[in-house]
């Protein structure tokens, strides 16, 4: 061989090697490549996050094969492929999937919660919240209507009025969302301006009117002294912030004077179980609050102990048929502990737990996972709590308030 | 010194070796690393894909901690399907669990094994027979409109009942069964045994119009496989009778095949557009007549209403897109789009609009439908909107007969 033969020779082998060793080296990152999102999708790598906020129970890996999704699988590529119109993107088209499979099991409880509406949901139980100031609903139409401004609060400041429909805010449309879409526009951190899009019945265009907004309460609690030294002190809701508010109104309360309490439950439609525990536990002494039974069969008490400033108070509780959940709870452990007398009408009937799973991309999904008794051990489901005194609520508005008033009487004769 | 410096070669080839591999192998070692922190730049999972696991991950919890009893599997995933095509918005594209499927076909080909009448209720609420279906077994026995059925099969019939359906369920059976209908004709009462036979439910009624005998009425009920057959034996007998003009009646009528529409069209029309039809991706399909029509010429008027739909749609709009026809009565129904019904790997099946269909100008039939070159609304008492097309026809055979 020539030396230049063999120099051609040498380069062509050299080459040959280099492409080789190119190949072995992306063969091998794809293969990286592989193992890691193998191990990715077995669940061994992410943070399935799942974070309950009642026992820390741990979602098992027994969910459905694939196999088991076939049809489903089936349904969705049918619709990518053949349905004429545009599609909605492929979260909204899931979330309707999820829905339509809740809805089998018939419990209205058993529910899944998009993020817009868990980060709403979330403030305001949380108690307080960064606003506006209004309570509102969905305008038949499209957009928020107001049904109450909070008095001296931002919107009325600003010449926002009850029956107002918020069209848009910073030019946003908001008819097109759900309400609780609408209000992530609307809410937004405390000393913020927002323009807001209003019609108003009379104007003929609509008007646009800035609101600062303000850190805000949750409305939870109202109280007052009544004739006799009674302490009135009504709960809204039981949520992060009940069992404090309701303790700094029962200490004032009584630090005015109060020598027996009316706690107003009416329409109270429930909230954390915890915090309804606490408030049974400013009442009571010693003893079982409520019970819980889940679907393992785990049971669990939770229970009231001594040493609170409230427990030997003479004491009413009102209650309604919109009394529910932890009203009922509370309710049923001042019954069955023979703390005090309940007065108005049977409430609503809700013994059932839901724990709340924040999922992985920030929707939430609530399970009835449990059911509770009262003290006694009784079930309150469907059935509701009786009062002692049953007093009906009046069928027309009126200026009177029967139940209340049975209350004082009670109070102030013993009968 | 070539013996040495062979041996210090063959150390430092031992060396070069060893280094070169761990050169390699550290290589590789980063290579294999980089793709596998890299794995989700490189195979990012798709939107379904993770809002997937979204599915699975609460099909797992209820599984595990939902108190009360569930419904299978089966039931949950066919609920997840029904919500994500709900999801759609759109109310002709549905899900259908595996029972429900089977009805569907059976109403378009038209087909059951029975006598071949239609049954309804009196004042008194007994059973009439409202209508006999030609060439069938209940026309052959000679049964014929207003006949009052007082038994079936020795069993009379029971007139407190709400609905037609244990009646019907009685005198329907296997072909090649006798039933035996006991009847009542002004005073007589009578009996007459009758084999059942697979009944082709008739699209097509026809008659020579009694007022004017030159015009012809067709009704079409629904376009189904047979009714380009039958609307020839209309055509055909009509003509024979002396028809010159058709009123041809499209109201009430839901649709059907499409096929059956263009094939009803190409009677009347030569050749030429009958509909678009556009699906998402693929573009526009043309459905041109065929030759061969028997009434190219006749005049023609046809009736709509608020319950004309779909294929009945492609038709009117054909004929008054393309001149043909005048359309008399109400704006139509405005159902455009077309579905079809896929059945999935269970039994299961799908509803899905997979196309619109526009006339041959081009106007879209969805939601907004076609409006009469007349409007007439119905009265009382009467037909007003076939009347209107009598009127019409027989000016234009006035013009035709040279009576200017």
């Amino acid at each position: 061989m020539t030396s230049k033969e063999q120099n051609t020779g040498h380069l062509l082998r050299n080459l040959a090697l280099t492409l080789l060793g190119l190949m072995l080296v992306c063969l091998v990152f794809l293969s990286g490549v592989m193992v890691g999102h193998r191990l990715s999708t077995a669940g061994l790598l992410n943070n399935t996050s799942i974070l309950p906020t009642i026992p820390a129970l741990e979602a098992e890996d027994s969910g459905p094969d694939d196999a088991d999704f076939q049809v489903f699988w089936e349904v969705w590529n049918t619709v990518e492929d053949r349905f004429y119109y545009d599609l909605p993107d492929s979260q909204t088209r899931m979330y309707g999937a999820i829905n339509g499979m809740l809805d089998t099991l018939n419990d209205p409880y058993t529910a899944f919660i998009t993020p817009e509406a868990a980060r709403i949901l979330r403030e305001d139980f949380s108690g307080s919240f960064e606003g506006i100031g209004a309570y509102v609903e969905q305008a038949p139409e499209g957009g928020v209507y107001i049904i109450r401004v909070f008095e001296e609060g931002p919107a009325e400041e600003a010449g926002v009025r009850a029956g107002d429909i918020i069209i848009a805010a910073d030019g946003i449309d908001l008819t097109d969302m759900t309400l609780n879409e609408a209000l992530l526009h609307v809410r937004g951190p405390a000393g913020t301006p927002v323009v807001l899009t209003i019609v108003r019945e009379g104007e003929p265009a609509p008007l646009e009117i800035t609101v600062t907004r303000a850190r805000l309460d949750v409305p939870t609690i109202e109280s007052r002294m009544l004739e006799g030294n009674i302490g009135y002190v009504a709960l809204f809701e039981f949520n992060a912030t009940a069992n404090t508010r309701l303790r700094n109104a029962v200490q004032e309360l009584i630090d005015q004077g109060a020598q027996s309490i009316i706690l107003d439950l009416r329409d109270n439609p429930g909230g954390y179980l915890e915090q309804s525990v606490d408030v049974a536990d400013l009442f009571l002494d010693e003893g079982v609050v409520l019970i819980q039974r889940d679907v393992d069969g785990n049971v669990r008490e939770y229970r009231s102990h001594n040493g609170d400033f409230a427990e030997d108070i003479p004491l009413v509780v009102l209650i309604n048929g919109n009394s529910a959940s932890a009203s009922e709870i509370v309710a049923g452990a001042i019954r069955d502990q023979e703390r005090g007398v309940l007065i108005g009408e049977t409430s609503f009937g809700k013994g059932s737990v839901q724990l709340l799973y924040e999922l992985s991309d920030g929707s939430e999904l609530r399970i009835t996972y449990a059911n509770w008794y009262t003290p006694d051990n009784l079930s309150i489901s469907g059935e509701g709590i009786a009062p002692d005194i049953v007093v009906e609520t009046p069928t027309e508005p009126t200026a009177t308030d029967p139940q209340l008033e049975r209350a004082i009487q009670y109070l102030l004769t013993g009968q | 010194m070539n013996q040495a410096s062979k041996e210090v070669n063959s150390e430092r080839h031992i060396l070069h070796a060893v280094l070169q591999g761990l050169v390699t192998g550290l290589l590789l070692g980063a290579a294999f690393a980089a793709g596998f922190l890299f794995r989700d730049v490189v195979n990012r999972p798709t939107p379904s894909q993770t809002s997937f696991d979204l599915l699975r991950e609460i099909d797992g919890l209820l599984a595990s901690h939902y108190l009360y009893e569930m419904p299978d599997e089966t039931t949950r995933i066919h609920g997840a399907a029904a919500g994500l095509v709900a999801s759609l918005g759109n109310p002709y594209t549905y899900f259908q669990e595996p029972q429900a499927s089977e009805v569907d076909t059976t109403n378009l080909a038209g087909r059951f094994g029975g006598i071949g009448a239609e049954i309804g209720r009196d004042e008194q609420g007994r059973f009439v027979i409202q209508r006999v279906y030609r060439d069938n077994p209940a026309y052959n026995a000679g049964i014929v409109e207003g006949d009052i059925i007082l038994a079936v099969d020795g069993v009379p019939v029971d007139t407190s009942a709400t609905d037609s359906n244990q009646l019907l369920a009685a005198i329907r059976g296997e072909v090649g069964t006798p039933v035996t209908l006991r009847l009542q004709r002004g005073d007589e009462v009578f009996e007459v045994t009758v084999v059942r036979a697979e009944i082709l439910i008739p699209s097509v009624f026809w008659n020579l119009v009694e007022a004017d005998p030159r015009i012809g009425y067709i009704k079409i009920t629904s376009f189904t496989e047979r009714t380009p057959e039958e609307l020839r034996q209309a055509l055909s007998e009509l003509s024979t009778q002396g028809a010159q003009a058709y009123v041809l009646d499209l109201r009430d009528n839901g649709g059907g095949l499409v096929d059956s529409a263009v094939a009803v069209v190409s009677e009347f029309i030569s050749g030429g557009v009958v509909l678009y039809e556009q699906r998402r991706g693929t573009g526009e399909r043309v459905l041109n007549a065929s030759q061969g029509g028997n009434a190219l010429d006749a005049p023609l008027a046809v009736l709509i209403n608020g319950q004309t739909a779909s294929a009945s749609e492609i038709v009117a709009g054909a004929f008054q897109d393309r001149g043909r026809a005048i359309l008399i009565g109400q704006q139509s129904f405005g159902k455009g789009s077309v579905q079809v019904i896929l059945t999935l790997s269970d039994g299961s099946s799908i509803h899905v609009t997979t196309a619109e269909w526009y006339t041959p100008n081009h106007h879209r039939l969805e939601g907004q439908g076609l409006t009469p070159d007349r409007t007439v609304e119905p009265v009382e008492g009467r037909d007003a909107q076939l009347e209107a097309a009598l009127e019409y026809l027989s000016e234009r055979l006035a013009l035709v007969e040279g009576e200017y």
